[in-house]
């Protein structure tokens, strides 16, 4: 890695102003994406803005919702025995992030900001309509995901917690790349008051989408046999050494079918 | 001793510091003052070289040198080998040779041939300062289409790698008896053929490469510190085709390897550019590899196209197998790189009465990373072709592969046995080791374990795979052992363990053979300053070769002990033997332990060197069954069972050598499953990281069931055959068979390795 400063603030306003001050400046969450992208020399920060003392991190359950602290581990998450309570599905999905070493150091706010086309955590936020909350906003899930490694947070702004609604049932369905083992597929299925959302990840070059023909035949009837003739088109898709877009339109449905059955 | 006699699960002496982060690797042993190199390596797979300017380079503080090709030819240090002799086996034309062997140099100098290519070497005070320097090194690169594809390079018109070998032909080469085999396919009543490819592969050590090189002004040598399976091979390589001086002034030593599997066997261009940097510079030079210069710079294994056809009898007996095989050589021929495709085709008569066997061989350039022995080394690529190949039949017969084997098994009554392509088989108990292998995998249960799977919407399939190795039989070793009167033993090979467990097995040995703890028998290996010759760690031969010239040190010990202890028992020396550890007085119950010959050694103690040099090689046989469960939704499998039948003649220590199945078994699976190196069209590596190369994880893997029923080889004094690459042969094609088998029940025709869900999805979606 190239050399860069490195700061360690302990409040909020002091992260945002060093970051606010450089040109070129990076926040570092847990760093299991921007530490290998360092190693390589794929970046030349200023300075590193490392918010793991902003108190960011935690879990609160409340009769309506799950929030979760930006700083909080997928090890946090998958092991939070309320959150297995409130939404196991969200649990189960922290669970399988990664290995032992990325759930230990990786965290939700840093997944959601880097927003990777094959990170699970945006299947669960856009499923389930969650709140993500930054230092100076509310964003609705469906405003945050605007395409591949984008979002809608500023330059500079740092995303402090996420609430999620919690479903009256849900489930997160995985095809994992039998390489990174990141999502080749991810489909999580909610059943909302509101009506069923389903969100996919790993699938789209736009990262992250929501399955409009499969939200509508579920809403109407919550069983994997309501989705058996959804297909879903390959255009779009993406396609790589390790799978084609229509072998990635097909996952799809097994996974949402999967998904329904299990939630 | 009775822990460590012959047969016993001695645990590994090693382990405790390998498993605990003790290991003493290349990199653990940089030298004070040393030195730091970087490779800058071509991105591009085929372009000419304009200009590279090392200025900007040379002027970041701290730079030490910036090697370019143009420095080494100045410099007069010679290329690396490009390949060794063709094999020559019945049916091999005596005038038989390459087409083309084309220069490898160090560093590149006018065009490059592969993204890695090496370039330019940047000699720092730190590592990070000479990664500094080398991103300003500008090349000017006038960019050539290039090919990677095996059977694209093999194609008329294709772009040439080479300008002296148009048709990127570096060899044709055959063996066996072409007429023979047409009058067999003549007369056959069925013919089957089948096309396989057998994938490329990036090795993946654990361990990446790396080498320290110290120079010596006052005496013109040098000291080269790297991991190699051949310190003397590589001593002689550096001294003659590199540095061209006497080998005695190369000095080898290795450390602790972290895996080796063929790759770190021949040299490589970073190995004698330290030397050459330490000799410039006037102190020691030190290249560490990353990951990344091993996925585009470490040789490469496999990578042929081959068609197979068998000729069958009306009553399903071989009359003969013809078999045409397209070889990657790379962009360049690496120093073995003809070895796999060739020297162990004779693999290809397995455990059949084959009377006629017809092979010709193409070796290919192309815009890839040269290819190298791996694992089996050419063995494993034909027990695949063959035993897909005889599962094929099976299936096109409607007979059972079992059936269909047992049809044409050789049995214990034929040997010696000449096979198609001369190998001389000397023991074994194919059918025997047949049905045990049946027996144990509960073939007969198959069918309700099918309905099971069935009952929960999955496919299932079975497979074998029955072969037969030839190894431990090509090169002679020599081994040299000293008891001090401490009564301590020191003994000392040029076999190199890489991982196999050598301090181990070779203390058992000598424990077991003359009755001596084996906490007071050290084992010195990797250093040719201590063992003047020797040939190295290969093709399963450390004990049946290099044990068996320990062992032969270990008697010349005794014969040199006998005097001693004969003064000890107050005896003449003729009446003295040795049996169990103790010297006897024959025809008494008067003895004496070592303790009493160690007591009457002079300062210097005894010393003893012996030398082995096999007859005949050994032949390690095996049958191995898998069952397989696919999803068909998805198209991922998995393997469900897995249980072998082995024949490595006497086992030393079993449990290394189920160690060593193991490891094997699971690179088997690896390229079965899923392992595979991938370019693009303009020849960048699309598996250039573990984000995208897959190696098999613990839970790809079942359980491996293993049972030994061996039959000493004749062929050398242990009896031994050589466990350390059977699994990598079997693991592929029985995983595959098995595969097969249940795709084949769904009119699935074809599938090759690896076998990706997204491939198993296709296969069964037409």
């Amino acid at each position: 890695m190239y050399d860069f400063a490195y700061e360690k603030p302990t409040a909020i306003a002091a992260a945002l102003a060093t970051l606010k001050s450089h040109a070129d400046s990076k926040a570092l969450a847990g760093g299991q994406t921007f530490i290998p992208v360092l190693k390589q020399r794929l970046n030349k920060p200023s300075v590193v803005v490392d918010l793991a003392k902003l108190g960011l991190a935690g879990i609160n359950v409340t009769p309506n919702a799950v929030v979760i602290g930006a700083m909080t581990t997928h090890g946090a998450v998958g092991g939070s025995a309320e959150v297995n309570k409130a939404i196991p599905a969200l649990a189960h999905l922290a669970s399988m992030i990664g290995d032992w070493q990325v759930r230990h150091r990786g965290t939700i706010g840093g997944s959601l900001a880097n927003n990777d086309p094959s990170a699970c955590y945006p299947a669960a936020v856009l499923a389930l309509g969650a709140t993500i909350t930054t230092d100076r906003r509310t964003i609705l899930a469906d405003d945050y995901f605007q395409g591949m490694f984008t979002t809608a947070l500023e330059e500079g702004e740092l995303v402090t917690s996420i609430s999620f609604p919690i479903p009256e049932r849900a489930a997160y369905m995985k095809f994992r790349n039998p390489a990174s083992r990141y999502a080749m597929v991810g489909v999580f299925v909610a059943k909302l008051p509101a009506g069923v959302r389903v969100a996919i990840t790993g699938a789209s070059q736009g990262g992250v989408f929501r399955h409009a023909q499969m939200e509508r035949a579920l809403s109407a009837n919550f069983a994997a046999s309501a989705i058996a003739d959804v297909t879903t088109p390959a255009d779009g898709l993406n396609s790589d050494i390790h799978a084609s877009a229509e072998y990635r339109a097909h996952l799809i449905g097994v996974m949402a079918k999967r998904a329904v059955e299990a939630a | 001793m009775g822990a460590n006699a012959f047969g016993q699960n001695v645990t590994r002496r090693e382990d405790l510091r390998l498993l605990t982060g003790r290991g003493s690797y290349t990199a653990d042993q940089i030298p004070p003052g040393s030195a730091h190199a970087v490779m800058l390596r071509s991105p591009h797979a085929h372009a000419t070289i304009i200009s590279v300017d090392i200025d900007a380079a040379l002027a970041v503080p701290g730079v030490l040198a910036v090697i370019t090709g143009p420095d080494i030819e100045a410099a007069g240090l010679g290329t690396i080998a490009a390949g060794s002799p063709l094999a020559k086996f019945l049916g091999t034309p005596a005038d038989q040779d390459f087409a083309f062997r084309p220069p490898h140099p160090l560093l590149a100098t006018a065009t490059v041939r592969f993204v890695g290519d090496p370039v330019a070497m940047v000699v720092a005070e730190s590592e990070v300062i000479a990664i500094d320097a080398a991103e300003l090194i500008v090349i000017d690169y006038d960019v050539r289409p290039g090919v990677t594809s095996t059977l694209a390079s093999s194609e008329p018109g294709a772009i040439a790698v080479w300008p002296e070998a148009p048709d990127n032909r570096c060899f044709r080469w055959q063996a066996g008896d072409e007429t023979a085999v047409d009058a067999a396919f003549t007369k056959a009543a069925r013919v089957v053929k089948l096309d396989v490819v057998n994938n490329r592969i990036h090795v993946a050590s654990m361990e990446n490469r790396g080498a320290v090189g110290f120079h010596d002004a006052a005496s013109e040598s040098y000291t080269l510190l790297t991991g190699t399976q051949m310190p003397h091979g590589l001593r002689d390589e550096l001294a003659v085709d590199i540095f061209r001086i006497p080998p005695e002034r190369i000095r080898v030593r290795v450390a602790d390897v972290g895996g080796s599997f063929g790759i770190k066997n021949a040299m490589y261009p970073e190995q004698a550019l330290v030397l050459f940097a330490a000799r410039k510079l006037g102190r020691p030079v030190t290249w560490i590899g990353g990951r990344s210069d091993s996925f585009v710079s470490d040789y490469q294994a496999r990578d042929n196209i081959t068609t197979g056809e068998l000729a069958l009898d009306a009553d399903g007996h071989f009359l003969g197998l013809r078999v045409r095989t397209v070889a990657s050589i790379g962009a360049y021929l690496a120093p073995k790189g003809q070895l796999s495709p060739t020297t162990n085709t004779p693999v290809l008569a397995g455990v059949y009465r084959l009377p006629c066997i017809h092979v010709a061989v193409d070796g290919v350039f192309s815009n890839t990373a040269p290819t190298e022995v791996y694992r089996g080394a050419g063995r494993p690529e034909s027990v695949y072709l063959l035993e897909r190949l005889v599962d094929q039949a099976a299936h096109e017969l409607g007979m059972a592969p079992w059936d269909l084997r047992a049809r044409n098994l050789l049995a214990p009554d034929a040997w010696p046995y000449r096979t198609a392509l001369g190998l001389i088989y000397d023991s074994g108990d194919f059918p025997g080791i047949l049905e045990a292998a049946m027996k144990q995998a509960d073939v007969a249960g198959f069918e309700a374990r099918k309905v099971v799977s069935e009952a929960k919407g999955m496919l299932r399939g079975i497979g074998m795979a029955q072969y037969c190795e030839r190894v431990a039989g090509s090169w002679s070793e020599a081994a040299w052992m000293e008891m001090k009167p401490d009564g301590r033993v020191r003994v000392m090979s040029s076999a190199m363990s890489n991982g196999q467990g050598h301090e181990t097995a070779f203390a058992q040995l000598v424990s077991a053979q003359l009755g001596i703890d084996a906490d007071f028998i050290e084992i010195i290996q990797g250093d040719t300053a201590r063992t003047p010759f020797g040939h190295g760690t290969g093709g399963s031969a450390s004990l049946g070769i290099a044990g068996a010239a320990i062992s032969a040190a270990g008697n010349t010990l005794v014969q040199k002990a006998i005097p001693l202890a004969a003064d000890a028992l107050e005896a003449a020396e003729v009446d003295v033997t040795f049996a169990a550890g103790r010297f006897v007085v024959a025809g008494t119950d008067r003895t004496v332990g070592w303790e009493a010959v160690a007591a009457r050694m002079e300062a210097d103690g005894l010393a003893a060197d012996g030398f082995y040099k096999p007859s005949n090689p050994t032949f390690p046989n095996g049958c191995h069954f898998a069952e397989v469960e696919i999803d068909p939704d998805t198209g991922e499998w998995r393997i469900d069972r897995y249980t072998m039948v082995h024949d490595f003649g006497r086992a030393l220590n079993p449990m290394l050598l189920e160690g060593q199945m193991q490891g094997g078994v699971a690179q088997g699976i690896g390229q079965a499953l899923c392992e595979r190196v991938v370019h693009d069209e303009s020849g960048q590596v699309l598996s250039g990281s573990f984000m995208d190369y897959q190696i098999p994880r613990a839970d790809d893997l079942p359980t491996l069931e293993l049972i030994q029923r061996p039959t000493p080889s004749p062929a050398n004094p242990l009896g031994v055959k050589g466990c350390g690459e059977a699994g990598a042969a079997g693991g592929s094609p029985v995983v595959m068979n098995a595969l097969f088998d249940a795709l084949w029940r769904r009119g699935v025709r074809k599938i090759d390795m690896p076998a990706t869900p997204e491939r198993v999805w296709m296969a069964l979606l037409r």
